[in-house]
């Protein structure tokens, strides 16, 4: 009888293991499969759109994408609206977070839940509101709209990435160089700075990426001459089904790899997330 | 202690400590002010504008009539269809990335769980409109998805194809931010409950059940919550990968302010999809919350 239950036990546990290891394997091909297949297309020979995989391999769709006037203003258009808007939010953003992070005045609480409220509000809400404000006030400049778009939503991620950072920042090391008898300014500027630079240089980086990859907001601002890379290439996308937009992903893709191989290197990506209490190797 | 102006600092060698108080603050004050005036610009002035105008009949006259669209059928049909799809995503993205993350905790070596958490952030990082086209290449048409969908009798062009392109891409979208945020909570057991409970004689299933996930289930369901809030507000997801048949409030929003130049209605409904996204957002918090009051 106890052999009968005991086996019954091994067989269920190797059923849910077995079934639960199936849809890892799922998940896995899910997540990575389409940029595979996204990768190999964009090396693809054929000149229309052939099935998968292609037949033939060429660059002709990179040498596109450098050759298209429509891409490649869209992309210069969009590292300037990049590096303006992250510019203003992160000398503001960080100046914001400081002045709060050491601020007793009434209301502080309530004034960080207005800061961060933009990353709770969908896009498109912060999109068309937006619009309107903007056509009431009659700015028609694009690069102003989009810049102004830019600045509110990269500015809620450099003001938390620098408080968190501030808060990571233990008091102590601060009152050591206050009895040592630095003045605040300068407490700051040897002290607190340089232990929270990295902090302000990971929520730059992330804000730069936020606004690049932005579609929903600027969809809603732009205004001829001025439109983002990403706006070019999802009209492409919806217009005519061309892979250049695939060659732009893979390149991208690498980059992103980089990056985040980069940051694993300076910051640890394991120590960014999922620390928790009990670890078993 | 505090990051003040030199200005202070002056103050204080004077040795009046209520003066340097006093300046300090607003000091402090000063230098949240370049921020607070450009919130009041780019986000308070047009979320007040975007409620005026949905209420607005000109002529400052107050009027409900922009509202009444959103008791139509057809704007019914799209709330639920949005509401429909994103439960669904977001159920399929909590269970699946809680057995990633538990995977990723309880049964990988480090160097095996550094290499997929590089991997997750790569795919969190990437472009998500890239992501979203790569889906559509992969899932959208061609001949392998035209044998899959033969076998059911479908065409991958068909109405419920794209509703679940449009579930997959919201999947994909979300999946990552589940993982990333269920590995804190998951490494927070303690695994010797499991190793005890099984030593007992229960089955490992059995022990999985009864310890790992009702242990983790209030994070689980704040994290869904948190997936669902993001996915009723999806647009560029439903945009592409909808391919006209399928649409979201948000872009219903859309079509309203930049295709037909009706603002009025538009703003009507995106304040309704405002106040539906923070009722979601809002019962996270009081999920947790009535969690620490236990």
């Amino acid at each position: 009888m106890a052999t009968t239950i005991r086996r019954s036990k091994r067989i269920g546990d190797a059923f849910y293991r077995g079934s639960v290891g199936l849809l890892l394997v799922c998940c896995v091909v899910f997540l990575l499969a389409p940029l595979v297949v996204v990768i190999a297309l964009s090396f693809d020979g054929r000149s229309y759109l052939g099935s998968f995989p292609p037949t033939s391999l060429s660059l002709q769709w990179y040498h596109r994408f450098f050759n298209t006037d429509l891409y490649m203003n869209g992309l210069w258009t969009s590292l300037r609206v990049s590096v303006l808007s992250v510019s203003i939010s992160l000398t503001t953003g960080v100046a914001a977070a400081v002045g709060l992070h050491y601020a007793k005045f009434p209301g502080r609480n309530l004034l960080l839940s207005f800061f961060l409220a933009p990353l709770i509000v969908p896009t498109v809400v912060i999109g068309s509101s937006l619009l309107l404000f903007l056509g009431a006030i009659d700015i028609t400049n694009g690069l102003v709209r989009l810049v102004a778009g830019h600045v509110l939503i990269t500015l809620p991620y450099c003001i938390r990435t620098t408080l968190a950072a501030l808060r990571n920042l233990p008091p102590s090391f601060i009152e050591v160089a206050m009895s040592l008898g630095a003045r605040p300014w300068s407490t700051f500027w040897t002290v607190t700075f340089p232990l929270i630079k990295r902090g302000i240089v990971a929520g730059g980086i992330f804000s730069f990426a936020m606004s690049l990859d932005d579609v929903t907001v600027s969809l809603f601002l732009v205004e001829a001459p001025y439109y983002t890379l990403p706006v070019a290439l999802l009209t492409e996308m919806r217009a005519n089904f061309d892979l250049t937009i695939a060659a732009v992903g893979a390149m991208l893709a690498v980059v992103t790899a980089c990056l985040i191989f980069l940051l694993d290197r300076i910051v640890g990506i394991d120590r960014l997330f999922g620390r928790g209490v009990y670890r078993n190797n | 202690m505090r990051p003040a102006s030199g200005r202070s600092a002056v103050i204080d060698n004077r040795g009046s400590r209520r003066a340097t108080a006093g300046a300090r603050k607003v000091l402090r004050f000063g230098l949240v002010v370049p921020t607070l005036a450009l919130y009041c610009v780019l986000f308070g002035g047009p979320m007040i504008l975007l409620f005026h105008q949905s209420f607005s009949a000109g002529d400052g006259l107050f009027t409900l009539d922009h509202y009444r669209s959103l008791f139509s059928r057809s704007f019914a049909y799209n709330l639920i269809e949005t509401l429909k799809l994103s439960a669904i995503a977001a159920v399929a993205a909590t269970v699946s990335g809680y057995l990633i993350a538990f995977y990723l905790i309880r049964q990988c070596t480090s160097r095996m769980r550094n290499i997929w958490l590089n991997a997750i952030v790569s795919i969190l990082f990437l472009s998500l409109l890239i992501r979203i086209y790569a889906l559509l290449l992969t899932f959208g048409a061609g001949p392998l998805m035209e044998f899959v969908t033969g076998l059911f009798g479908m065409s991958p062009t068909s109405r419920a194809m794209t509703e679940l392109l449009v579930v997959l891409g919201l999947v994909n979208f979300t999946m990552p931010l589940v993982i990333l945020s269920l590995l804190g909570p998951i490494e927070n057991i303690n695994p010797k409950l499991m190793e005890a409970a099984q030593s007992l004689g229960a089955a490992y299933w059995e022990a999985f059940f009864s310890i790992e996930l009702k242990l983790s289930l209030t994070n689980l369901v704040s994290v869904g919550i948190t997936a669902f809030s993001l996915c009723i507000s999806a647009f560029l997801i439903p945009m592409v990968l909808g391919r006209g048949f399928v649409d979201f409030v948000a872009n219903l929003v859309y079509v309203r302010f930049q295709e037909v130049f009706d603002a009025a209605t538009g703003a009507a409904m995106a304040v309704a999809l405002l106040l539906i996204t923070l009722l979601v957002i809002y019962s996270v918090q009081w999920l947790l919350i009535r969690r620490g009051d236990e």
